[in-house]
């Protein structure tokens, strides 16, 4: 259809009029209507399951905030749709929330896939993303301005293990784990923590994401024959690897698994193997930190399930950020940016504080192992449950 | 390279072979009475195994002790959907491929999605026998090497059942030549039945032997279609001997080259011989020439 120059006029007349006259009525009610937060979270797809825990860390945060009068005497509302574990999705939908919703704040989505997409769109509108689902540092390294780690940098896991080794006198290491963005980013220091150390790594090889068979791997760590043994793995990799080195009769005197280990699952499947397995938690809900047992308690009675560390992570970053407004005094996102760069601040994760990048360096990375089939908090050793058991038990005496 | 770790992975090689050529086999045995290939075959071979992980989590049933019933399940299961779908299609020779191919492509993603509805998309893996036998310089793992029995056993009688009795009898005749096997007064139809029926038979028993050594998902269904083809395009389609070579040949493939390259190249590895050997020798090792 061709539009007359008449009709043409009449059009933008009527969209420019509608414009002022929106434009000016919301600034009218600014002051009374809830300070909105948007963001994707991953309620179906791959993600699902821990996306669901950051959510909840969410309305966890603005229920407790609303309860003691909301921010800037305005009450907090949360805005999320569902990303379906999808980047492009996610980008799609933040540009939707900004744009076209006008949200006040956005946070962060979940996953270092997800966040490291999402991380564009608020540096290109220039709003602070508090980011407590991107652990890997690529999204940080890109000279990105908005986007603040509101979880513990992933190369830091294998710090505790690595002096746990090093106090024992250990010298030879194997890093393995899942050829995938994060697990990477999780070994990714170990020949620069190994150089400080003094230690050689002997074995460097990861394996496919989906692996059904880990013999193979198992064959060469234990031709290898390291001392320790540090694979990034999520929970069927650990399974898989820990039962494949069982079967090749290797074991290791440390034995760190990244993240699977974590898992309570890890503990069901594995029985007596799990004892003297050690993972990497950043965050528990036996932690001694700012408000932890209270967030333990509260979101257990709301949810009807405790926290894990997606939620706490979540939560963690809400208060960091809810401070920084009330420090500010207005949502003036560039104030925001420039006080959560030098702010530090005590939450439920540990003391936040993030580099010039944005990348978080006061988040503790704690290491856990399992004993009698429960899990311990070894690292850091303020914060330890029990004395690290080394070495990992032999076989033919788990 | 020293002579007791080529022998270890000697032996890792041939016991997993042991697995493939069980779900191999009864995809030949499909294969060879009724000209069909069975995309859904992976499937009945992991069902069997989510199965197997499901009432090991339950009540730590040994995958062992489910093995007869899922093989007895997958039977009827197997003749079911040979009765109900497969009999129906077109006897025309042209189309008869092409939509038997269509047909089991759906009867894998119709139970791709029941195995998700059920089981989830979570890995699992069943923690029975874990640990393993030190013989020498040698490790072999317990629920590897009762697996690889288990799997011989279940081939031999196989061939007992191929060689000695009626049903069998009528089973080669029908690979052999389908007029000829009209003309001596076999039931065909039945005959197809039955195989189909013992094939995913097959499947079921070697999804339960394979429960306690892999890591799977519904997912991993589609691997164990693919690798059980790459098995009987090495041997020869419709060769069971050619089908245990095949399967000892993949086996090797996969620990060797999980070892000496990477355990990524290892996972290609059946795939890359299965690509050879179509273009170097299309019958198989053993493979009888076309007539």
């Amino acid at each position: 259809m061709k539009q007359t120059r008449r009709q043409m006029i009449g059009s933008t007349a009527v969209a420019g009029a509608a414009l002022v006259v929106g434009s000016s009525f919301a600034r009218a009610r600014a002051a009374g209507r809830p300070i909105v937060i948007g963001g994707t979270i991953s309620e179906t797809g791959a993600y699902a399951n821990s996306a669901k825990f950051q959510l909840r860390g969410y309305q966890y945060w603005v229920k407790q905030q609303n309860a003691k009068g909301g921010l800037l005497g305005r009450q907090l509302e949360l805005k999320t749709y569902d990303d379906a574990s999808d980047a492009a999705n996610a980008v799609r939908l933040y540009q939707r929330l900004i744009d076209q919703d006008h949200v006040d704040l956005i946070v962060g989505p979940y996953s270092s896939e997800v966040t490291a997409s999402v991380a564009n769109v608020s540096q290109q509108h220039k709003m602070v993303m508090m980011g407590p689902g991107g652990s890997s540092p690529k999204i940080y390294s890109r000279g990105l301005t908005y986007i603040f780690q509101g979880i513990q940098q992933s190369p830091l896991y294998i710090k505790g293990p690595m002096e746990i080794a090093k106090e024992h006198g250990y010298k030879t290491i194997a890093v393995s784990g899942e050829d995938s963005l994060f697990p990477r980013s999780v070994v990714a220091g170990a020949a620069g923590y190994a150089k400080e150390m003094g230690m050689t790594i002997v074995f460097d090889q990861l394996y496919p994401h989906n692996a059904s068979d880990y013999t193979s791997i198992a064959q060469k760590i234990k031709e290898a024959n390291p001392d320790v043994v540090l694979s990034a793995c999520y929970l069927p990799d650990s399974i898989g690897l820990l039962r494949a080195l069982k079967q090749a009769n290797f074991a290791p005197k440390i034995l760190y698994e990244g993240v699977g280990p974590t898992e309570p699952n890890f503990g069901q499947q594995n029985g007596k193997d799990a004892d003297g397995v050690m993972g990497t938690a950043n965050w528990s809900a036996e932690l001694k930190t700012a408000g932890n047992a209270e967030f333990v308690k509260g979101f257990t009675a709301d949810f009807g399930t405790p926290p894990d560390y997606h939620a706490a992570a979540a939560f963690g970053g809400l208060e960091v950020l809810g401070a920084a407004i009330t420090k500010v005094g207005s949502l003036d996102q560039d104030k925001l940016r420039d006080e959560l760069s030098v702010m530090t601040m005590r939450t439920i994760m540990g003391t936040y504080k993030v580099d010039k990048n944005g990348s978080q360096v006061g988040y503790a990375a704690m290491v856990l192992q399992w004993k009698n089939g429960k899990q311990f908090v070894i690292y850091p050793k303020d914060e330890a449950q029990m004395t690290a058991m080394v070495p990992f038990p032999s076989w033919s005496t788990h | 390279m020293h002579p007791a770790l080529i022998g270890q992975l000697t032996i890792d090689g041939l016991l997993v072979g042991g697995i493939y050529a069980l779900s191999a086999l009864g995809l030949n045995v499909i294969f060879g009475v009724m000209r069909i290939v069975n995309l859904a075959h992976g499937q009945f071979v992991i069902m069997a195994a989510l199965i197997c992980a499901a009432l090991f989590d339950w009540g730590h049933v040994s995958p062992f002790a489910v093995l007869p019933v899922a093989f007895v399940g997958a039977l009827i299961a197997g003749a079911l959907v040979q009765r109900a779908f497969l009999r129906r299609l077109p006897e025309d020779l042209a189309s008869a491929e092409t939509t038997s191919l269509l047909l089991t492509f759906g009867v894998s993603y119709f139970m791709l999605g029941l195995g998700f509805a059920i089981f989830t998309g979570n890995f699992h893996s069943v923690p029975y026998l874990t640990g393993s036998w030190s013989i020498g310089p040698f490790s072999i793992a317990q629920a590897r090497l009762i697996a690889f029995v288990t799997a011989a056993i279940i081939a031999l009688l196989l061939a007992v059942v191929l060689r000695y009795t009626a049903v069998g009898r009528s089973i080669r005749a029908t690979s052999q030549s389908l007029q000829g096997a009209m003309a001596c007064g076999i039931d065909v139809e039945n005959v197809r039945t039955v195989s189909f029926a013992i094939g995913s038979g097959l499947a079921a028993a070697c999804g339960c032997l394979l429960s306690t050594i892999f890591s799977y998902n519904p997912q991993t269904g589609d691997d164990f279609t693919l690798s059980a083809f790459a098995v009987i395009a090495l041997g020869g389609l419709g060769n069971y001997a050619g089908t245990l070579l095949g399967a000892a040949i993949v086996g090797l493939a996969i620990s060797f080259t999980g070892y000496y390259v990477s355990a990524q190249a290892a996972q290609a590895a059946p795939f890359v011989l299965f690509i050879l050997i179509l273009l170097v020798r299309p019958v198989g090792l053993l493979g009888r020439r076309a007539a």
